[in-house]
């Protein structure tokens, strides 16, 4: 089996639930040969709220990058299965740093190998940086977004036992309004929706207001967003530079 | 060929190879680490399939200086490929995006549902070449028509069934099969509505409306059963021969039996 193939079934097993959500961009973006480290990651993060799951939460890891898997492993400890949702492409002078995810994602892998049930409840990890800035031309634009498509829908949850859906970020809680799409759909099938900090103790119901409908028109939201499409997959493509302007001719 | 038609044909091949490259691009060129070649197989038939279902309609029920004419037959196909691939540009106002769909997310439902959308998108154009007409043009207008309901039957049966969600978001395969075939029996009775020899703009409107009215009970067929299919998958998963092949079966077969009860058209 190909390295990255083996990564990403570390990650996410073919048998788990929810392991037709994964998204491998990053793993087919990363060097074959990539088989994972023996090393253990030590240095998981706390999670004080972790008391709240209790089994029948879903978790949805908004947070910056790396610390989205950081806290992804963390919750392996606690029965949840990681389900990888980044959907950046890699890329020269990107804007978005995925480099440090495939790097977590790497050494993470050691520490999956202990898997956890098939029916495990998900924590979906996603970069709270995904829509951050504005590229400049010339640079590679990996923003990206999510759509209730890259999601179990809120039916599905319910019927596996799933009522509520825990989001962790890392201040204050303001889902993207990309996010808010997803959050508003499971609420509407009747799942609780909680926000927390990532070092607060207590997570809130999180009050969901439905924007700009996202979905039916994600075609025309990408245009808007200037978002750009992978060929191969994902999000990310160079910025055009702006076409240079006409000089007047002369002799230097 | 008349110098309009061949400028509308060059629009065409313009438009359809824009559509359809793009279609097979997005397809095709994502990594086979994102999903499997043989998931996306309806993604490739769908062109196919299409172009060959118009080829089939225009050689048997077409105008007789079309038929028996080559160019014309490339003429009409080209224009329907271009007319079915914007159409399927429309889709992701559904929510249903194909290519993404299958290539990117990996679920097969988009898949077979893609391919019911564009086979119904091109029965609507296909009826529209059928029987004499003045010219290129009057298809244009007739497939409007005909298209153009598709598209409503869908979005009023969607507002209250929820298929196309079911099929992108819950990746109900049963969803999939049934949306597939609801879209190609109301695709087919439109294109039998706008089929037949021209007389006026008028009088096409008006055997559209007469004729293409009974898709909106297949449209309340479809709220109906979509309903209780969401209903049924809060508890569990039903089979998808339950809710996808059997009442997809229906469907075509009331559209073939709505079609066969009209007779030829005038």
């Amino acid at each position: 089996m190909d390295d990255r193939q083996l990564l990403f079934e570390l990650w996410t097993p073919p048998s788990a639930r929810y392991a037709p959500w994964a998204k491998p961009v990053l793993f087919a973006q990363m060097a074959t040969g990539a088989a994972p480290p023996d090393s253990q990651v030590s240095d998981l993060p706390v999670q004080p709220w972790a008391d709240f799951l209790e089994g029948r939460t879903a978790v949805v890891l908004d947070l910056p990058g790396e610390s989205s898997v950081s806290h992804a492993l963390a919750l392996v400890a606690h029965g949840l299965q990681p389900v990888p949702l980044f959907n950046g492409c890699a890329g020269p002078g990107a804007c978005i740093d995925v480099e440090s995810i495939m790097m977590g994602l790497r050494r993470g892998a050691a520490h999956l190998r202990h898997s956890v049930p098939a029916d495990a409840p998900p924590a979906f990890m996603l970069d709270s940086n995904r829509t951050a800035g504005k590229p400049p031309p010339g640079s590679f634009d990996n923003r990206w977004v999510v759509f209730p498509q890259d999601f179990p829908s809120g039916r599905f949850l319910l019927a596996h036992g799933l009522a509520r859906v825990l989001v962790v970020h890392q201040q204050a809680c303001k889902p993207a309004d990309d996010l808010k799409q997803v959050l508003a759909a499971w609420k509407k099938s009747g799942i609780e929706i909680f926000g927390v900090e990532e070092a607060r103790k207590s997570p809130a119901p999180l009050p969901v207001t439905k924007p700009w409908p996202l979905r039916p028109f994600a075609a025309l939201a990408l245009l808007a967003l200037g978002l750009r499409s992978n060929s191969a997959g994902g999000f990310g493509a160079k910025v055009p530079l702006p076409p240079e302007g006409g000089r007047s001719g002369g002799l230097a | 060929m008349s110098p309009d038609e061949v400028f509308a044909f060059f629009i065409a091949l313009a438009v359809g190879a824009f559509a359809w490259v793009h279609w097979l691009r997005r397809s095709l060129a994502v990594s086979d680490f994102l999903s499997s070649r043989a998931s996306r197989t309806p993604l490739v038939l769908a062109p196919v399939l299409s172009a060959a279902a118009l080829l089939v309609v225009l050689l048997f029920f077409a105008s007789h200086d079309v038929r028996d004419s080559v160019p014309y037959l490339a003429f009409y196909v080209v224009l329907g490929a271009a007319w079915v691939g914007l159409g399927v540009g429309l889709l992701s106002l559904f929510g249903l995006r194909p290519p993404i769909d299958v290539a990117q997310r990996r679920n097969p439902a988009a898949g077979i549902a893609g391919l019911g959308a564009v086979l119904g998108l091109t029965l609507a154009f296909a009826g529209a070449n059928i029987g004499d007409g003045p010219g290129w043009w009057v298809v244009l207008y007739s497939s409007a028509l005909s298209t153009l309901a598709v598209f409503l039957i869908w979005m009023l049966a969607d507002a209250v069934a929820g298929t196309t969600d079911m099929v992108t978001i819950d990746r109900d395969f049963g969803a999939g099969i049934r949306l597939a075939c609801f879209l190609i029996a109301v695709g087919a009775i439109q294109g039998r509505a706008v089929a037949g020899n021209w007389v006026s703009a008028g009088a096409t409107a008006a055997d559209w409306l007469d004729i293409g009215w009974p898709a909106l009970g297949l449209c309340v067929f479809e709220m109906v059963v979509g309903r209780m299919h969401a209903g049924m998958a809060r508890r569990e998963s039903p089979p998808a021969v339950l809710v996808g092949v059997l009442p997809g079966l229906l469907y075509l077969a009331g559209a073939a039996a709505y079609s066969v009860s009209l007779g030829w058209w005038s």
